[in-house]
């Protein structure tokens, strides 16, 4: 084994559990199964606090607020231990908000945030931009997918990629833990840096009460981006964003990183092709990997499929992934 | 702030592979087993390129690490 892992945790702020305050959907008296609202995040009001890369800011990422947006827009920050109030440039859209607090002083160590009358204090966590410099990063979510198609997966990107460095988010496995991904993504030939980091949190529901962006509700998801943007990759060379049951494909004498660094824009979409789940004759494993699947569909159903974006963080990169607004001004 | 739609377009498009078997049904139900149809199913011969190069890279990386 020889890449190095980080270790990060997340610095998180809940509603209680006993009060009566929670977050409420879209349109949210429209019938929805129970699946819906087992699912949907109504007590996370941060996900995480860390320091902006210059040092000067602290960055909250939290999900969107909806109809606690009352709340916020009266809620008052304050930097600890010096008691110091804090200015929030507060920054909105579907699926993610983030809250920048401006000025802060470099020896605070934590955030007091009253919200509805209630006061949290969170600890600001460190920004690890330094520790990604340079990097070829990949990141996903994941839960419970078994160690070896991780393996395969890092494997692939790393021989058709070059990535470097993997963030993974863990979301609540309960098969193996951390560590387990940790060691099996560290023994990955060409992987230097390994960070996973544990959220057991809700992921979120898809939503049939809305027509459009039925997906809106995966607010852990779209706030990672957002973490692995500001907290960890503010020095990278390149991001990398795919599932465990996504590859990359190639591209003859280049990668998806130089791609993204060559084009005007700083970014690399990739459109999405479905391979059926037809297992190629004589394998045998219960569990097979990427490999054992080879077939598409002939009709046009193969290309229904989402969009990813891969981009460098360079320049405007960091104004487009994902539409999320970028708090550094 | 939004990307403007003229600058999306400009972004160079590349292709994933999407694998519905890579599934462990936490997120959805989709990893229903299909069979082959050779009316409805084919091989494409990016996919199998793709493979037949990653396999030839690790096999050339192996053998660089012994």
């Amino acid at each position: 084994m020889s890449a190095k892992i980080l270790k990060a945790t997340p610095s998180s702020v809940f509603l209680p559990e006993q009060g009566e305050l929670r977050r409420l959907p879209r349109a949210p008296k429209r019938h929805r199964p129970q699946k819906f609202w087992d699912g949907f995040e109504d007590r996370a009001l941060v996900y995480d606090v860390f320091w902006h890369l210059d040092n000067k800011q602290v960055l909250l990422v939290c999900p969107p607020p909806l109809n606690l947006e009352e709340y916020w827009l009266q809620a008052s920050f304050k930097a600890m231990p010096s008691g110091q109030v804090l200015q929030p440039q507060i920054h909105n859209i579907r699926s993610s908000m983030t809250i920048a607090l401006q000025d802060v002083d470099a020896t605070q160590t934590h955030i007091e945030i009253t919200f509805a009358g209630q006061k949290f204090v969170a600890e600001i966590m460190p920004n690890l931009a330094d520790d990604f410099d340079g990097c070829s990063v990949m990141f996903t979510m994941s839960q419970n997918n078994p160690l070896s198609w991780i393996a395969e997966w890092a494997r692939y990107h790393q021989t058709m990629h070059e990535v470097d460095a993997i963030i993974f988010f863990d979301n609540g496995s309960n098969v193996y833990t951390p560590e387990d991904i940790e060691k099996t993504l560290a023994e990955v030939p060409g992987v230097k840096k390994v960070l996973v980091m544990s959220v057991p949190y809700r992921y979120g529901p898809h939503d049939p009460g809305v027509i459009f962006h039925r997906f809106w509700a995966n607010f852990l998801q779209v706030s990672t981006f957002s973490m692995v943007q500001r907290r960890f990759a503010g020095k990278a060379f390149g991001l990398l964003n795919v599932d465990i049951d996504e590859l990359a494909a190639p591209i003859p004498g280049s990668d998806v990183f130089e791609m993204a660094h060559e084009s005007i824009d700083g970014l690399y979409r990739m459109r999405g092709n479905w391979v059926e789940s037809v297992v190629e004759p004589g394998v045998t494993d219960p569990m097979p990997n990427h490999l054992a699947f080879r077939t598409v569909r002939k009709d046009f159903r193969h290309k229904l499929n989402a969009k990813n974006g891969h981009l460098t963080p360079a320049g405007n990169g960091w104004l487009i992934l994902m539409c999320i607004p970028v708090c550094t001004e | 702030m939004n990307m403007p739609k003229a600058m999306h377009k400009r972004a160079p498009i590349g292709l994933f592979w999407h694998f519905k078997g890579i599934n462990t049904n936490w997120k959805e139900q989709r990893n229903r087993s299909n069979r082959l149809n050779s009316l409805n199913h084919h091989r494409p011969a990016e996919l199998q390129n793709m493979f037949a190069k990653y396999l030839e890279a690790c096999t050339k990386k192996d053998n660089k690490d012994k």
